[in-house]
């Protein structure tokens, strides 16, 4: 397969696995400081789901790696900054200010930046 | 606000365990590859006490580290902690180029990509402040409420 559609199908098992624990943790009625919250979280299927998202975005991830060099591959890992912001705003329904949307891009091509060279 | 507090203490302590579980993991990974050509075979030079004492830290904070992210994500907006995370990139890339085992190469484009990133990290968690500030005099009862 591509090794960009790899790339990409890492990218996206990683941020389906950042909402899916989110979600979980939405479903929790105790506060988050309080010890049930763990046994708690463990009750939902979105922590399972999780789980093997972010599993498999690792193993994806893994053959990326063994057919790309490392350099050329992780600079596309900050564009997973844009993708968990997609999702909190479209999915999660959060407000997501200019100036969040600045600093996330600013991130991004930081990131970009530090893998490039 | 206790409870929001306690959300950026779990942040923080998320993004230093990860740190500290990458910084460990590769100098595990290193004192395995001195090793090298020794004669000695992949396994028996991990469980080398020393080795397996870096990788064992390295894999204890790395699964800390997502214990504490899920209590931070229990409290705070996914898109306002997600680019938190990235500090610990910045994190890492410090330790790696100024820790002799390591001995990372600093170059300004790396360096200048990092400036870049704790700038976005500010300018969130300043709007952010920001905006919570406005709202709380806007609605007063929730400030009373939160001091609860």
């Amino acid at each position: 397969m591509n090794n960009y559609l790899l790339i990409m199908l890492a990218l996206v098992f990683t941020t389906s696995g950042q909402l899916l624990q989110k979600m979980a943790t939405m479903r929790v009625v105790t506060k988050a400081d309080s010890p049930g919250f763990i046994s708690q979280v463990l009750v939902f299927k979105e922590t399972y789901l999780a789980i093997a998202c972010l599993a498999s975005g690792m193993l994806v991830w893994l053959v990326v790696l063994y057919h790309m060099e490392v350099s050329k591959a992780t600079p596309f890992l900050s564009l997973g900054f844009i993708l968990v912001t997609l999702v909190s705003r479209y999915q999660l329904k959060e407000t997501v200010t200019a100036s969040r949307w600045l600093g996330v891009i600013l991130v991004t091509i930081g990131l970009w930046m530090v893998s490039l060279s | 606000m206790t409870s929001r507090r306690n959300a950026y203490l779990c942040m923080t302590s998320s993004i230093l365990l990860s740190t500290a579980a990458q910084l460990c993991m590769k100098a595990s990974m290193l004192l395995i590859a001195q090793h090298h050509g020794e004669g000695l075979e992949f396994f028996d030079r991990l469980f080398d006490p020393v080795v397996f004492g870096w990788l064992f830290v390295g894999l204890v904070s790395y699964a800390m580290s997502m214990l504490f992210w899920l209590f931070a994500i229990a409290r705070l907006e996914l898109s306002l902690a997600y680019p938190m995370l990235s500090l610990s990139y910045v994190l890492v890339y410090v330790v790696a180029v100024n820790w002799p085992l390591l001995n990372e190469t600093v170059s300004w484009t790396r360096s200048f990509g990092i400036l870049v990133v704790v700038a976005g990290v500010i300018l969130i968690v300043h709007s952010e402040h920001h905006r919570r500030k406005r709202d709380e005099k806007m609605t007063p009862t929730t400030v009373n409420t939160s001091q609860k």
